[in-house]
C-alpha cells in the first residue's frame, strides 16, 4: 500500500505563491487545451501493438497479479495448491486451465480475496439486480487511482468538460461509481448533483431546473425518464442536456430514438463497466464493438458450456482478470462476469481498431435461451420492445424456454390484436423465436418480470410534481401574454 | 540621445505587440501529452541563473557561436508556424544569423546595421520562446513565482556583484549579443534579454489569462516602466547597469496579483482560443 506522498523541500512556498500540486500529466493537458494533441493517445497508453507483443505483456502481468494473489489472499493461495500450478511460470494454457472464479465465490466469501497487507477502507457493493449484492473492497490509494483514470478518460474523450453540470441518475448505493464521478467532476471544473433514483417527476424537474449539461444515468430509469417526460408534455427546449452517459444495462437503440425526442440530438455515450472489475471497463465504437482496454486488465470470452475459450462469433461468458496498480485490495483471476458478448477478431475499421473487441453485451447468461437454430439473448428481445412504441419505457417483460423459442410476457400500454401483431413483428425482425406471447397491461400481472436497475426507486421528501401536464400550463400563460 | 532612445523603445514595443500578435494568430508547437508546469519553472530559472556564469567562463569565441546556434533555431522554431514551412523558415534563421555574424565581422560589432540584425534576430527568439510557454500552458502564478526569483537574481547578479556587467563586456562586443542595444555617440541603451523576455511574458500572460483590455494594461505598465528606466539610462541619470528588474518584478507581481484578487478566473488555452478564434 502506498504511503501518502509527503510534502517535496520548497513545496511550502510554491503553494503560498499558488502553484499547486501537479495533477495528472494527461489530465492537466486536457484541462489547459480541451483535448491531448494527436499524438497524445499514443503517448498516454503507449504505441498499438501487435497481437503476439500484446500477448507477452499480458501473461507477464497475468502472472505478477496472479503471483501475489496466491502469496496474499485466501482463495487463490487455496486454489493454486489445488490446482497444483505455480502462478510465477504459467503459460496462457496454465491459464486457462485456471477456473474461472464465480460470482457465488466472491458473494459467499468477500474477505478470501482480499490482500494480506492491503489496507481496505472501502467496500462497494453491486446493486443486486442480477442476484443478492457482491461486496468488494476498495483502498483508499485505488479509490484515488481510479478516480484519476476516470478523470483523464472522460477527459480524453470530451465526455465531461469544465462548465458541465452533471447530473447522477444512478442508485445512491453505487458507492464507488458515485465516488469516482463525483471525484472527476471536482478534478474536471464541472459540478455534480447526486439525483438517485427518485421519482422521475423530481429528477426530470431537477435536470430543466438546474440546466444540467450530462446525465450519467441507468437505461432503465433513462427510460423511466423518457415515458414520463413524453407523457406530461417536456420538449426539447426544456432541456440544456448535451450529453448522456449511460450504462450499467442493456443500452437499445429504441431507447435512444425515444429519448431523443424528448431530449433532442444530444450524444449517448455508452460504458460497460461493474463494481467487481473496474477499471477493466468496455468502451463501445460507432461500429458496435465492445472494445477493451488491454493495460487495465486481461480479457477473454469462455464457451458457454465452459468447454473453453469460445471461438469468434461464439456467444461466451466474458471473463476479466484486472490488472495493478488500480487494483491491489480485492484480486480477482479470470472472474465470470456472467455477460454474455461474442469475441471479435480483427482487424476493425473503427476508431478503437487497435484495441480488442467483442460484440456489444447480449445478455445475462442466466438469462440465455438455448433453441433449436440458437439462442434467446436479452438484447434481441430488448430492441425488439425498446423499439415498439406500445411498450412503455423501460421494456417489462419476462420469458423462459418454450417449445422452439420462448414464451414471453410483456408489459404493454393496450392488449388489442394490432400491438400483439406489432410485437411479434418487432421480435421476428431480432430473430426472437416466441412460442408464446402474454401481454399484460399491469405491471403487477407479470409473473416473472426480468428485475431492472430503475426498480430501487428511492423515497423522498419532497412530493412528486402533480400529475398535471406541465407543458399546458406553460402553453396557458403563453397564451396570456 | 533621442536617436538610440527610439530606436531602442520601437523594439521593444515591436516585441511586445508582436508576441501579442503571435499570440493571437500563430500556434506554437506544444507537446501532446504535457503543459508548462513547476518544473519548467525551475528548468526556466535555472537557466537564466546558470547560463551567465557557464558563459563567463567560457571563451567569447566559442560562447558567442553557441550562443548564435542557440538564437537562430529559437528563430527557425518560432517562425516555422508562421511559414507554414520549417524550411523557410529556416532559411531565414541562417540568414539573420549569417548577417548578424557578418555585419559585426564588416561593419563592427556596434554599428547600426548589426544592431538591427541582432535586435531583430532577439526580438523573434523572445516572440517564439514566450509564446511557447504561454501557449503550452503558462499562468499568472508561474510567471509571479519567475518575476520575484529573478528579482532577487538581478540583487545578487547586478547590484551587489558584476556578474550582468561582465556578460555585457563579454558577449557585447561580438555578434548574438544577449541584449538589444543601441548606440548613437556616447549615448546608449542597453535592454537586457531576460528582463525583455519577462516583459513580453507578462504581456500575453495577462492576455491569454484575463482578456486583451488587461493585456493593454500590462502592456502599458512594462512598456512606460522600461521607458522610464530606459530614459534615465540614456540620460546618464542612471549609470552602469541597472537591476531593473527591481522595478519590473514588483510591478508585474503586484498587477498579476490585482488581477487574481479581482475575482476573476484565468482562462486556460482552450478558452482563450474560444474566445479570440485565430
Amino acid at each position: 500500500m502506498p504511503e501518502a506522498a509527503r510534502p517535496r523541500p520548497g513545496w511550502r512556498f510554491f503553494q503560498a505563491v499558488g502553484c499547486h500540486s501537479p495533477r495528472h500529466v494527461g489530465l492537466a493537458t486536457s484541462l489547459e487545451f480541451g483535448t491531448i494533441g494527436p499524438e497524445g493517445g499514443q503517448a498516454l497508453g503507449g504505441p498499438p501493438l501487435d497481437d503476439d507483443v500484446r500477448q507477452k505483456v499480458a501473461l507477464r502481468r497475468f502472472r505478477s497479479v496472479a503471483k501475489r494473489a496466491a502469496e496474499r489472499t485466501r482463495y487463490y493461495s487455496r486454489l493454486f495448491a489445488e490446482q497444483k500450478l505455480d502462478p510465477a511460470t504459467m503459460s496462457w494454457d496454465d491459464v486457462h486451465r485456471l477456473p474461472v472464479t464465480g460470482r457465488d465465490a466472491l458473494r459467499e466469501e468477500p474477505d478470501s480475496f482480499v490482500c494480506a497487507g492491503s489496507r481496505p477502507v472501502m467496500r462497494a457493493v453491486t446493486t443486486g439486480t442480477t442476484g443478492p449484492p457482491i461486496g468488494v473492497w476498495y483502498s483508499e490509494y485505488e479509490l484515488a487511482a481510479l478516480t484519476g483514470a476516470t478523470a483523464n478518460h472522460v477527459l480524453l474523450r470530451r465526455l465531461i468538460r469544465p462548465g458541465d453540470v452533471v447530473h447522477m441518475c444512478i442508485s445512491s448505493r453505487a458507492h464507488l461509481p458515485i465516488v469516482t464521478i463525483s471525484g472527476t467532476c471536482f478534478r474536471v471544473g464541472a459540478v455534480v448533483q447526486l439525483i438517485g433514483l427518485v421519482d422521475p417527476a423530481l429528477a426530470l424537474a431537477q435536470l430543466a431546473e438546474r440546466r444540467a449539461t450530462v446525465l450519467d444515468v441507468y437505461p432503465s430509469y433513462f427510460g423511466e425518464l423518457v415515458e414520463h417526460g413524453l407523457r406530461v408534455g417536456y420538449r426539447p427546449a426544456d432541456f440544456r442536456l448535451e450529453r448522456v452517459i449511460i450504462g450499467g444495462e442493456i443500452v437499445t437503440a429504441g431507447l435512444l430514438a425515444r429519448a431523443e425526442r424528448l431530449f433532442g440530438a444530444v450524444e449517448f455515450i455508452e460504458n460497460y463497466a461493474s463494481t467487481e472489475m473496474v477499471p477493466c471497463g468496455g468502451t463501445p465504437c460507432a461500429q458496435g464493438h465492445l472494445h477493451f482496454e488491454f493495460s487495465a486488465g486481461h480479457h477473454e470470452v469462455v464457451a458457454l458450456d465452459g468447454s473453453g475459450q469460445a471461438a469468434d462469433g461464439e456467444p461466451g461468458s466474458l471473463v476479466e482478470t484486472p490488472f495493478p496498480p488500480y487494483r491491489e485490495t480485492t484480486l480477482l483471476l479470470r472472474y465470470d462476469t456472467e455477460d454474455v458478448v461474442a469475441p471479435l477478431s480483427g482487424p476493425f475499421g473503427c476508431e478503437f481498431r487497435n484495441l480488442p473487441a467483442t460484440s456489444r453485451v447480449l445478455g445475462k447468461r442466466r438469462l440465455a435461451v438455448r433453441h433449436d437454430d440458437g439462442w434467446v439473448f436479452q438484447r434481441g428481445v430488448m430492441e425488439a420492445l425498446e423499439g415498439c412504441d406500445a411498450v412503455p419505457l423501460p421494456a417489462r417483460y419476462g420469458y423462459r424456454p418454450a417449445g422452439r423459442g420462448i414464451a414471453l410476457e410483456v408489459l404493454v400500454r393496450d392488449d388489442d390484436s394490432g400491438v400483439g401483431r406489432a410485437v411479434r413483428d418487432r421480435l421476428a425482425a431480432h430473430g426472437v423465436p416466441v412460442e408464446e406471447l402474454t401481454l399484460v397491461t399491469d405491471r403487477a400481472r407479470l409473473s416473472e418480470p426480468i428485475p431492472v436497475r430503475s426498480d430501487l426507486r428511492e423515497a423522498s421528501f419532497v412530493p412528486p410534481e402533480p400529475a398535471v401536464s406541465r407543458r399546458p400550463a406553460l402553453v396557458a400563460s403563453n397564451n396570456g401574454r | 540621445m533621442l536617436q538610440s532612445y527610439t530606436i531602442a523603445m520601437t523594439f521593444v514595443l515591436a516585441t511586445l505587440f508582436g508576441a501579442q500578435s503571435y499570440l493571437q494568430h500563430v500556434a506554437a508547437s506544444r507537446p501532446p501529452v504535457g503543459v508548462f508546469n513547476r518544473s519548467d519553472v525551475y528548468a526556466l530559472l535555472f537557466g537564466v541563473v546558470v547560463m551567465p556564469f557557464a558563459y563567463l567562463a567560457i571563451p567569447a569565441p566559442v560562447a558567442v557561436p553557441v550562443f548564435g546556434l542557440v538564437i537562430v533555431a529559437i528563430v527557425a522554431v518560432s517562425l516555422g508556424p508562421v511559414f507554414g514551412h520549417s524550411g523557410l523558415a529556416w532559411l531565414a534563421a541562417l540568414a539573420l544569423g549569417a548577417a548578424d555574424l557578418g555585419l559585426a565581422a564588416v561593419a563592427g560589432a556596434r554599428s547600426p546595421a548589426q544592431l538591427v540584425v541582432n535586435g531583430v534576430l532577439l526580438c523573434v527568439a523572445i516572440v517564439g520562446i514566450a509564446n511557447m510557454w504561454v501557449q503550452s500552458g503558462m499562468r499568472a502564478r508561474h510567471l509571479m513565482v519567475v518575476a520575484i526569483a529573478l528579482t532577487v537574481y538581478d540583487t545578487v547578479a547586478t547590484a551587489l556583484f558584476p556578474i550582468t556587467f561582465n556578460l555585457f563586456t563579454h558577449l557585447g562586443a561580438g555578434p548574438f549579443a544577449p541584449f538589444l542595444a543601441w548606440w548613437h555617440l556616447e549615448h546608449g541603451v542597453i535592454i537586457g534579454l531576460g528582463d525583455l523576455l519577462v516583459a513580453t511574458l507578462f504581456v500575453i500572460v495577462v492576455d491569454k489569462g484575463y482578456g486583451t483590455r488587461a493585456a493593454m494594461t500590462a502592456l502599458a505598465i512594462v512598456g512606460v516602466t522600461i521607458g522610464i528606466m530606459s530614459a534615465l539610462a540614456v540620460t546618464d541619470t542612471v549609470r552602469g547597469v541597472a537591476p531593473s528588474m527591481w522595478v519590473l518584478g514588483p510591478v508585474i507581481v503586484a498587477y498579476l496579483y490585482y488581477l487574481s484578487r479581482k475575482g476573476r478566473t484565468e482562462r486556460t488555452v482552450e478558452q482563450y482560443r474560444e474566445a479570440v478564434p485565430r
